[in-house]
């Protein structure tokens, strides 16, 4: 349980999570920080990709698309169901076939939820963005519900955020956080 | 024309098939995820109480077994260590779908894809890999895509 700050200038997104371990967990540009009493203990590798998180998109109003149309994924089909609209996202083909298909769906332009398949066509992972509720004329999902099949069973994440707050100027510092010099 | 008619019946049959199967696929047990994560929902009644109460705390009250922290940090743990030592938590919520497939692709079986990225990290040559296997895929065609 803690305390997420973005803001998509900085493009620095900073966790503070205070149960079960009070810690802060900081991303930027191609690095993953992990601060413990305000020292770094960690330091990780990643894509600099803040542009794909979820603050970043809804900020952006783009959640709709997840993302995707920022990236050479390829739009292979979209058809209407009931009150969907799914949309069937595939890689390039000259793309190395790392994973399968994506499968994304909207209503009234918002992200329902997004199905991951294998390349066999199976579904791995499947994630469902619940409660929008218009923050500050953004409209923002209070609940996210992840579904991963390990061994065709299924396993369960759900992440509810509270307390959403835009333009937020009581806490501006913490928005582009320094990262303590020692490690 | 009675075998035209029966070719068009049966391919509307399975269009129609594979259009219900797709909108399936977004639909889930509400009430069984709920029932789930019920003990998440009363760990996070106790800490709402008591927001400076920590883990450790609770576990030495009894109030929580030894179980909780891998499971509340990393709730996807069956899958193996975290990939990079980040929670698989956070990487949906850092990296949204890419950070969803990583976490795939490093904790599924691909022996290939994690020894590589774990020997990149490990010989501190940190991403190439990566990069190659997988932005590559996404971006470096880009120019030709959306």
């Amino acid at each position: 349980m803690g305390k997420f700050y973005y803001d998509r200038n900085y493009k620095k997104l900073v966790y503070v999570n205070n149960f079960p371990k009070k810690e802060v967990w900081v991303s930027k540009d191609t690095s993953v920080y992990h601060i413990v009493n305000n020292k770094v203990i960690d330091r990780q590798s990643a894509p600099p990709v803040a542009e794909f998180s979820m603050f970043h998109l809804v900020l952006n109003s783009q959640l709709s698309n997840y993302g995707f149309k920022n990236t050479a994924m390829i739009i292979e089909k979209v058809e209407k169901q009931d009150n969907m609209v799914i949309t069937t996202w595939a890689l390039p083909p000259k793309a190395p076939k790392l994973f399968g298909k994506i499968k994304t769906s909207t209503t009234n332009n918002k992200l329902n939820g997004i199905v991951f398949l294998n390349m066999e066509g199976k579904v791995i992972k499947k994630q469902f963005f619940n409660d929008y509720r218009n923050i500050g004329g953004l409209e923002f999902p209070h609940e996210v519900v992840d579904i991963i099949y390990i061994n065709d069973k299924e396993n369960y994440q759900v992440t509810t955020y509270k307390n959403i707050q835009i333009d937020d100027l009581t806490e501006g510092n913490i928005y582009n956080y320094t990262i303590p010099g020692n490690k | 024309m009675k075998k035209l008619l029966l070719v068009i019946c049966v391919s509307v049959f399975a269009f129609g098939s594979a259009l219900a199967k797709d909108a399936e696929l977004f639909s889930y047990d509400k009430a069984k995820v709920n029932q789930a994560v019920s003990d998440m929902s009363r760990v996070e009644q106790m800490v709402n109480q008591n927001p400076n109460i920590s883990g450790d705390e609770l576990m030495a009250q009894g109030k929580l077994d030894a179980s909780f922290e891998a499971n509340a940090t990393s709730p996807f743990s069956v899958m193996g260590e975290p990939p990079l030592g980040i929670p698989s938590f956070l990487w949906g919520c850092i990296l949204g779908w890419v950070g969803l497939l990583i976490v795939y692709l490093v904790s599924e079986d691909k022996d290939e894809t994690k020894k590589a990225l774990w020997g990149c990290v490990t010989s501190t040559i940190v991403g190439i890999v990566f990069y190659f296997a997988f932005w590559g895929a996404l971006f470096a065609s880009a120019s030709s895509g959306i």
